[in-house]
């Protein structure tokens, strides 16, 4: 294992620094945990709320795109979840080339979202005039599907954001004494796979068959 | 430790040990710091550029009030200047205020730390702060906003012809720099403190500071989320409240309550903590149970997430949830009453010295004890209900944050200037500030209780005549309370070039800060510290009659 | 890379991410069973599971200390607050 970390100013020793990034990225993806729960307290009151006309307007969501995306973001959580241990083990290479893997899966998730948008906008899914269903619960289910969505993508894209900084940091050659860095972007990444995982049934699998 | 071997050997200028302020001049140095007290200064110069802004509507809202008919605001201006006034004073001032800026500078010192746990981290912050701060400037200068600083829907998704969309998005951004500094400080106590610094050894301000951390932490996000979907339904038109869709709109006041009510304690709870230190320090005293202070902040910090619905007991919300909230905002006051009376139980017998913090800090006290009793009113159902949107509220809530949070800052500025600037102001015209100020606070707002009992309504600027006199008491007040916010520029401005230069500890103060130099060197101690005492030991132990020995005092019937 | 560092870093991911595989079948094709009981539960408690099993594993809050746990917690607590309340309004109007 990598001990040589680079040791930061206020910190005078290496076991407490080494604590610092894992609490404090966990505090922020405690304040995520609540800011998506915002948004998932809108969907149980419509959904609870709506009943049926909630159901039908969910029926449209592409089931399809959203199982591939699901199995995509899932596997880009396996190959950060190697990058961030072989990091911790001092294996550059597999770190790299686990990365740049979760990098294209994740450029790949938001090229398929962007497809199935494409879908909906043709299926005319977008609440306001010309929707499909009109004012009601089902306007609802596709505001909540919008706002959602998009939130997650914006999260995506932050966390394509560190890791292209990581890949930066690997061709610079001092990866492993970032190995703080390194975790601290995976808790990120798992997140953001999570509350897809948690999004997915509520958007895609209401009222099947 | 009292007697101070620099006091009055310094000499003036030339000499002066290094400080952090002599960490480089130039403004880049500053604008790319990481250093704790100079992101503490950084923002208190920006938070006073808010007060000033926020204080100017203020000022405008009062004079409109003189007179019963609406004839110096039209009615859309006054709506943009209540709105622009609540929106800036809650996000950009008050909830930054202690600890953005006496927290930052004040939290690694008293700990014995460098730094924050996280210094650029704590930097980025402030850019954040003043990235929202622009986008809500740049609201009030496009045409202000109408809404309230409540955004309450459908009012602002569907009705309001007002920028909305760029004030939202200023307070949406502006929240993420109240996470940081959160999650910085929490990770700062957890991890920063100097050997034998144990928990229950932490000065009452750290507390203060850790349990407002966490209340920021755990409210903020979810105000960002009920902006975001006011802006997803005002900007996209997504039906997210929108009644004709099934939305309601109790759903979003539900959401910005969450938010909102704890944020009363991110205000209150940092003024708990200075406080404590001003009126130990200046009663030459032991805190009167230090135990149950910290328990008190805790149980306000938890409980404090559980009361928000007693902003919706007219709302249409279900008797039900009324009494649950009714019921939970009723115990909330006593962890509160536990620290009133501990506070007074720290003045029994003490050697008070009436110093300007201290006067800050006795005034804090009573307009607290009087803000959070007429607190208890409101959370009254039947009262409430005659109650709501009358001035009683807006002067209880003023009591609070004002009188309360506003009293404890001045207090605090006061206390830690000579640590801060390493110079001493005028006690004497600090003095007569504070007096006026809690004077001036008084007469602003104690006529606003009475007016609300008798039906003014809130957010009103044409009026019953009856109200007049009331009115006009309340904005003569404002021009004392105006004087006493004003006055204080002066003399500190002057002991800012001119003062005497402080010695390490000009209070005889017991905390870590007041053991190193007065401007502090860039790393806070020019030693490694080791605590081996629990805080506010002003007076030996066993030098005090048992039953004046609070804390270890026999029960004695 | 040694055998138990390949264990380690390579299968034990790898295991975990043919669990969440598993479960996303699963939770699909209840979906898609004609008149199953309590999809709404089922496919909520599936999503939790598999939001475990990325916390435990990826995450390794399994391993982490105790302080890093508390934050974890704290915001499922508080969210909790969030739902509890609001809902003790809607379900008694
Ligand atoms: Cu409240």
């Amino acid at each position: 294992m990598a001990e040589d970390l680079v040791l930061h100013e206020p910190f005078e020793e290496a076991a407490r620094q080494r604590i610092a990034v894992p609490f404090g990225v966990w505090s922020f993806l405690a304040t995520e945990c609540l800011f998506f729960g915002g948004i998932l307290l809108f969907y149980a009151y419509a959904r609870w709320h709506g009943g049926e006309a909630f159901t039908q307007g969910a029926k449209e969501a592409a089931v399809w795109y959203g199982t591939i995306n699901t199995a995509v973001l899932m596997t880009s959580s396996l190959t950060m979840a190697i990058a961030e241990r072989a990091t911790k083990g001092g294996f550059r290479v597999v770190a790299r080339w686990m990365l740049g893997g979760t990098l294209m899966l994740g450029l790949s998730f938001l090229v398929i979202k962007g497809f199935e948008y494409r879908k909906d906008v043709h299926e005319h899914l977008i609440p306001g005039p010309g929707f499909k269903f009109g004012q009601g619960p089902a306007a609802q289910f596709w505001a909540f599907y919008w706002t959602a969505t998009v939130t997650h993508a914006i999260h995506v894209t932050i966390g394509l954001g560190i890791i292209a900084r990581l890949l930066w940091i690997e061709r610079r050659g001092d990866l492993l004494l970032h190995a703080t860095s390194a975790q601290g972007g995976a808790l990120y990444w798992h997140l953001v796979d999570i509350v897809w995982v948690v999004l997915y049934p509520l958007l895609y699998l209401v009222g099947r068959p | 430790m009292n007697s101070d071997p620099t006091r009055g050997g310094i000499p003036e200028r030339g000499a002066e040990p290094p400080s952090y302020l002599r960490e480089g001049t130039t403004v880049r140095s500053w604008l790319t710091t990481t250093d704790h007290k100079r992101i503490g200064i950084l923002y208190a110069l920006a938070i006073t550029f808010f007060f000033a802004l926020g204080a100017v509507a203020a000022a405008l809202i009062r004079a409109e009030l003189v007179t019963p008919s609406g004839d110096f605001l039209t009615n859309d201006e006054y709506n943009q200047a209540f709105t622009l006034h609540g929106i800036v004073m809650v996000w950009f001032f008050l909830v930054p205020s202690i600890p953005a800026t006496l927290g930052n500078f004040l939290l690694p010192m008293m700990i014995g730390a460098k730094d924050v746990a996280f210094p650029r981290l704590n930097l980025m912050s402030w850019y954040v702060f003043m990235a929202g701060g622009l986008l809500a400037l740049f609201a009030i200068l496009a045409g202000g906003v109408d809404t309230g600083w409540t955004f309450y829907t459908p009012f602002s998704t569907l009705y309001s012809n007002s920028h909305v969309l760029l004030a939202a998005l200023g307070v949406f951004v502006v929240g993420f720099s109240s996470i940081a500094t959160g999650v910085n400080f929490i990770a700062t106590v957890h991890l920063l403190r100097a050997r034998g610094m144990t928990w229950m050894r932490l000065p009452l301000f750290v507390w203060a500071m850790y349990t407002t951390s966490l209340v920021m932490v755990l409210a903020t996000p979810v105000l960002a989320m009920s902006l975001l979907l006011v802006v997803a339904e005002r900007a996209f038109g997504l039906p997210i409240f929108d009644p004709r869709s099934g939305g309601d709109p109790l759903l979003f006041q539900h959401l910005f309550w969450f938010y909102s009510h704890p944020a009363v304690y991110i205000m209150v709870l940092p003024a708990f903590g200075v406080v404590s230190e001003i009126i130990t320090c200046e009663a030459r005293r032991r805190i009167f149970g230090y135990q149950f202070m910290v328990y008190a902040m805790v149980v306000i910090a938890v409980i404090g997430f559980m009361v928000w619905g007693h902003h919706m007991f007219v709302s249409g919300q279900s008797a039900f949830a009324s009494m649950v909230f009714s019921f939970l905002s009723f115990v909330i006051a006593v962890p509160s009453a536990i620290k009133v009376f501990n506070w007074t139980g720290t003045l029994y017998r003490g050697q008070i010295r009436f110093s300007a913090p201290m006067l800050y800090a006795l005034g804090f006290i009573g307009l607290f004890t009087i803000g959070g009793l007429t607190g208890l009113f409101l959370a009254s159902v039947p009262l409430d209900v005659h109650l709501t949107d009358t001035y009683f509220v807006v002067a209880h809530f003023h009591y609070i944050m004002v009188g309360g949070s506003v009293s404890a800052f001045f207090g605090g500025l006061h206390f830690w200037w000579p640590k801060i600037t390493g110079r001493l102001y005028s006690e004497r015209l600090a003095q007569f500030a504070a007096i006026s100020m809690f004077f001036g606070f008084n007469f602003t707002f104690f006529p606003q209780f009475i007016m609300g009992t008798m039906g003014m309504p809130r957010r009103y600027h044409d009026y019953p005549p009856e109200f007049q006199p009331w009115h006009v008491m309340s904005s003569v007040g404002a021009l004392v309370l105006g004087f006493g916010y004003l006055w204080p520029i002066f003399y500190l401005g002057w002991s800012l070039f001119r003062g005497e230069r402080a010695p390490a500890n000009p209070h005889g103060a017991t905390g870590l800060e007041w053991q190193t130099r007065s401007p502090p060197p860039k790393d806070n101690f020019d030693r490694l510290l080791v605590v081996d005492q629990e805080p506010y030991l002003y007076h030996p132990k066993e030098s005090t009659p048992d039953e004046v020995e609070q804390a270890h005092a026999k029960q004695k019937p | 890379m040694t055998h138990e560092e390949r264990r380690e870093i390579v299968l034990a991911p790898l295991i975990v991410w043919a669990g969440l595989f598993v479960l996303l079948g699963l939770t699909w094709g209840y979906a898609y069973i004609p008149g199953a009981s309590a999809k709404v539960i089922v496919s909520l408690t599936i999503a939790l599971a598999k939001g475990a099993l990325i916390v435990a594993f990826f995450m390794q809050l399994r391993r982490a200390d105790g302080l890093t746990r508390l934050a974890a917690l704290a915001g499922i607590v508080w969210a909790s607050f969030l739902f509890l309340f609001t809902f003790a309004d809607f379900l008694t109007r």
